[in-house]
């Protein structure tokens, strides 16, 4: 067409400028990194590429990863950690489905768990679980749905629909919509429906509704299969279309490297939880940089037939763990993998007529991994002898604390973005102590830098004190949330002693309030890095 | 061209009335697949054709005629009434189905960007034109398309004077409304076509009544396909339809079977539809109607072959659901803006010639915004009111069906008109809706489509599909 209009194109793009585009829709499948990036018809001006945000983040505490483990269904406590001190009660209330004495595993003189669980026994022994009692939260609700959505949102209010991982996310990643980063921050396994991960404004996992779907995701580097469409006017256009899709869906191909980057770990079994454990392995062994996953066991809402049912489940999800942190063992990364289990809620303790349970309140919360550095308990156990008018348990632990306290104590969270993520409870904190105090990357004595280093927020920028022992040639570097460089690297060579040093000059950056990096490298060898919030 | 007549493997359903809804108004509710299922593809054809050429024309505003002085003298910007006709054009699709779906094909056949042309009056005037020519004759809508203001300032045809002439009107004239580039004219018959239809750059006061000024049009001698004669713009189209008639029926046919069957033309369809278009002396409306009750249209090889437009796509879901959306929300500001970030802002098009459609919709730009705004609109009907989607569920396959599998069949069929989906894509459709709802509720009957869970359920469900690539066909 020759007689187009003069400055047809030039206008055209201007008139497409973002500024009234309404984001408040939400991502389900997210990962779109697309959804961020510019382009106009063929012209396509270049998207802000982040290869350093793994880099900055791993170099701080990003290398801890957490795993979510949900099973689905209403897990039974009483069944899963037995109390030994109240025995008989225990017994009594379940003629047909308690565990007897001789098939429990003692974890100290008050507490056993059923033998089935004996794949775990060596991590409570080598004190790498940790088990927190009664965990549930006040007023009950019985239903899987609402509870739950309340387990997700931490809150009863319906009218709330974002999640703590995802309040949590959309706090910290202000520019996570226009920047999002180059690897997910969360994949989630199973259980699309869950709001874990949801914000307000988008959600913050890689979300698949099953492992098998993640698996051809890992292997081919494309969200759809692309072949045998047909060669018919529809085939062709339904190639278009996934062509286009995969393209557009580019955390496919970084899942695809971390995957290829891992070699397999052959011990794991050929069912559902041990295929999702598995691939998590590869992906944290591959180095994809994803700091959250969540994976799915479903079946425990055992109303009938309980024991046979809940040992299966039980069977599996320890040794689906014992195996997980031995492939991780090997290869140097278990103290760096937290798991957790969680359940919308605990069982009645009385039995019911058809050996199994009916749904109850609180229930114990798992945790697994080296890091933990001890075995032992958490909270106290809730009495079998006073009931409410159900018939179940009283929690002693809000599980908004635990939230908080894994925040806080494994990911190193901020107060403020802990804030954001636990709403409907104030938490308290358990006190892990998972070394986030920033110690755990400054005890080495025979350094030349000591003692602490430490941004401070002044009115015109950001200083970093620090003292070092012996004369090193010293380089600052500071990075945004997404891995960008933020001004000038400092590069010299400092005496020994206290220094001051201006990290931003926020008359020369103009930055928003929110969290950065500091990287500091003595004498191209030794690398500290820890965030700090810009107020 | 054969008739389509339902029979044997062929009954008439409600894909086939799913799909008539799709390529000739918006989608198709529920209700509207009840109404015709026991009636005839004919039937349905004619009560949609018939039904769009009754409607009357939308109401004109009270600045239909104001000139440019009126509209400075008003109070607001031209942006503002701008805005309030293109949500009133989201207003007439939502209403009007088949006879908007027309001034949409129409108005991307005669293009104007109201932007260039920068008259809200205009732009009214323009669209009262395409909506009552919509279903009328060929030649005339023509000759009035370029009478109208809009147009002749969108082409210059108000800068088309004697001595000083403009090309620009007379080249799209045939390029791109009558013949196809190239095809059947030369640039001598530019040159003395634009000599013709000079004359109309007279304002009766400024940006208001175009006339026709005698002083200023080229009275000499003009020759134009081979005729000669002190040819004025009636004349022009005498002409052109009386040498070129064979190449308007073809040109004009060809677009109007790709724009509603398929991107791949079927030369035997289209040359039974020029032949129709000829007999009936360029009338609009029953070339449409045999082209909709041919069999070669309900044919399945067609189906799902075109890349829906933005406006489908955004139309198209909220028609079909007919959802009750969130109060608070300007429904048809957010279509129009919507579709304008997803490439299609309506009364202007991305060029002179249109939107060219198919794959131009599609890149890594547009393509999550397409995800993100059908989500979108799922999202405002959920928090309005959730029940709906249950209530739904329940319409399309009963509330008796407990098979997941056929209970996903069904809503993807409906969604999708129906287009076959991968199985890996079909076992996660399944596993989505199976969702929070614990497996022991299937295995011992404690969950039906009358359960709670349902709403939820079928809103991941309806989630989920919107992000497949088959979903962004029609």
């Amino acid at each position: 067409m020759k007689h187009r209009k003069p400055n047809e194109l030039h206008l055209k793009s201007h008139d497409r400028d973002h500024s009234h585009w309404d984001r408040r829709g939400f991502l389900r499948t997210l990962g779109m990194a697309g959804a961020g990036a510019i382009s106009f018809g063929n012209s396509s001006l270049s998207v802000v590429e982040s290869p350093l945000l793994n880099k900055a983040l791993s170099d701080a505490y990003s290398d801890r990863i957490l795993v979510l483990i949900r099973l689905k269904g209403g897990n039974d406590g009483l069944n899963t950690i037995v109390p030994l001190n109240e025995f008989d009660l225990y017994a009594n209330k379940r003629p047909q489905i308690h565990i007897p004495e001789n098939k429990l595993y003692k974890l100290n003189d008050n507490f056993a768990m059923p033998n089935f669980m004996n794949s775990v026994a060596p991590m409570w022994g080598e004190g790498a679980m940790k088990v927190i009692h009664g965990v549930g939260y006040e007023n009950q609700n019985l239903s899987h749905f609402k509870s739950s959505e309340i387990w997700a949102t931490t809150t009863p209010d319906s009218e709330i629909s974002s999640g703590w991982m995802g309040r949590y996310y959309e706090g910290k990643y202000t520019d996570y919509i226009n920047n999002p980063p180059e690897k997910p921050l969360a994949i989630q396994i199973g259980g699309g429906g869950n709001m874990v991960f949801d914000g307000d404004l988008t959600t913050y996992s890689f979300s698949v509704s099953s492992p098998q779907r993640l698996k051809r995701v890992a292997e081919n580097g494309t969200l759809y299969d692309n072949q045998n469409n047909g060669d018919h006017l529809h085939g062709q256009q339904v190639s278009f279309l996934r062509e286009a899709s995969n393209t557009t869906f580019r955390y496919a191909s970084v899942i695809n490297d971390a995957y290829e980057r891992s070699k397999a770990f052959d011990a794991y079994a050929d069912n559902n939880l041990d295929l999702q454990m598995s691939l998590v392995s590869r992906f944290i062994k591959g180095g994809l940089g994803t700091k959250v996953y969540m994976v799915s066991l479903g079946g425990f809402d055992t109303h009938a037939n309980q024991p046979t049912r809940h040992e299966a489940l039980m069977t599996r999800l320890t040794k689906a763990i014992q195996t997980f942190y031995k492939d991780l063992e090997d290869y140097g990364m278990a103290d760096k993998v937290l798991s957790m289990t969680f359940s919308e809620f605990g069982r009645r303790v009385a039995e019911n007529g058809s050996n199994g349970t009916d749904h109850g309140s609180a229930a114990p919360i798992m945790l697994f991994g080296p890091a933990l550095q001890g075995s032992g308990f958490i909270g106290k156990h809730p009495s079998l002898s006073t009931l409410d008018k159900q018939g179940n348990m009283t929690s002693g632990i809000d599980f908004r604390s635990v939230y908080a306290s894994v925040l806080t104590d494994w990911l190193c969270a901020d107060p403020v973005d802990v804030g954001n993520a636990i709403i409907g409870s104030k938490p308290d904190l358990l006190g892990l102590g998972l070394g986030c105090d920033g110690s755990e990357n400054l005890t080495m004595t025979d350094d030349p830098l000591m003692p602490l280093h430490a941004a401070v927020n002044a009115d015109q920028g950001v200083s970093l004190y620090l003292t070092i022992n012996e004369s090193s040639q010293v380089q600052i570097a500071v990075f945004d949330v997404l891995g960008r460089k933020i001004g000038n690297t400092i590069d010299s060579r400092l005496s020994s002693g206290r220094h001051n040093l201006s990290l931003i000059d926020l008359a020369a950056h103009d930055l928003p309030s929110g969290q950065y990096f500091y990287k500091i490298t003595v004498n191209k060898d030794k690398t500290y890095s820890k965030s700090f919030m810009l107020k | 061209m054969k008739p389509y007549t339902p029979s044997g493997k062929d009954q008439w359903n409600a894909e086939q009335i799913n799909l008539v809804f799709r390529r000739l108004g918006f989608g198709c509710s529920l209700s509207e697949i009840d109404l015709y299922l026991n009636s005839s593809p004919g039937a349905l054809i004619d009560d949609i054709v018939d039904g769009a050429s009754s409607i009357d024309v939308t109401p004109a505003p009270e600045w239909s005629q104001w000139d440019n002085k009126q509209f400075n003298n008003s109070g607001n910007n031209k942006n503002y009434y701008h805005t309030l006709w293109q949500k009133q054009a989201f207003k007439d699709i939502d209403n009007n189905g088949f006879r908007e779906r027309l001034s949409l094909f129409w108005s991307n056949h005669f293009v104007i960007e109201y932007k260039d042309v920068n008259q809200p009056a205009y732009l009214y005037q323009y669209y009262t034109l395409i909506q009552s020519h919509a279903l009328g004759n060929f030649k005339t809508f023509v000759s009035e398309m370029g009478l109208a203001p809009a147009m002749l300032r969108y082409l210059n045809g108000y800068d088309n004077k004697k001595n000083n002439p403009n090309e620009n009107y007379a080249r799209e004239l045939y390029e791109l409304f009558t013949l196809g580039e190239g095809n059947g004219y030369t640039q001598e018959d530019i040159t003395e076509t634009a000599r013709a239809l000079t004359g109309y750059n007279r304002y009766k006061t400024y940006l208001g009544v175009i006339e026709f000024n005698e002083t200023t049009f080229d009275k000499g001698s003009k020759t134009i396909f081979g005729r000669t004669g002190n040819w004025g713009y009636s004349d022009v189209i005498d002409i052109l339809f009386e040498e070129k008639k064979d190449l308007i029926a073809e040109f004009i046919c060809t677009k109007i079977y790709r724009y509603f069957v398929s991107p791949k033309v079927d030369s035997s369809i289209v040359s039974a539809m020029t032949k129709t278009i000829k007999e009936e002396d360029f009338e609009i409306l029953p070339v449409l109607k045999q082209l909709f009750k041919s069999e070669h249209f309900f044919d399945s090889v067609n189906n799902n072959v075109i890349i829906k437009s933005p406006i489908d796509l955004m139309l198209g879901l909220h028609h079909s659901l007919s959802f009750q959306y969130q109060d608070n929300v300007d429904l048809e500001l957010n279509m129009r803006n919507k579709c304008r970030d997803m490439g299609q802002e309506i009364f202007s098009p991305v060029d002179v010639a249109g939107w060219q459609g198919n794959h131009d919709w599609i890149n890594s730009e547009t393509l999550p915004k397409r995800w993100e705004f059908a989500d979108y609109l799922l999202i405002k009907y959920w928090q309005k009111n959730k029940n709906q989607f249950k209530t739904f569920i329940q319409d399309l396959v009963g509330t008796d069906e407990i098979d997941l599998r056929a209970i996903v069949t069904q809503l993807k069929d409906f969604m999708f008109c129906p287009c076959e989906i991968k199985e890996e894509e079909m076992t996660d459709a399944i596993n989505t809706f199976i969702g929070e709802v614990p497996e022991s509720y299937f295995e011992d009957g404690t969950w039906s489509l009358k359960s709670n869970s349902v709403s939820k359920q079928v809103y991941d469900l309806m989630r989920y599909l919107i992000t497949l690539p088959e979903f962004q066909l029609k």
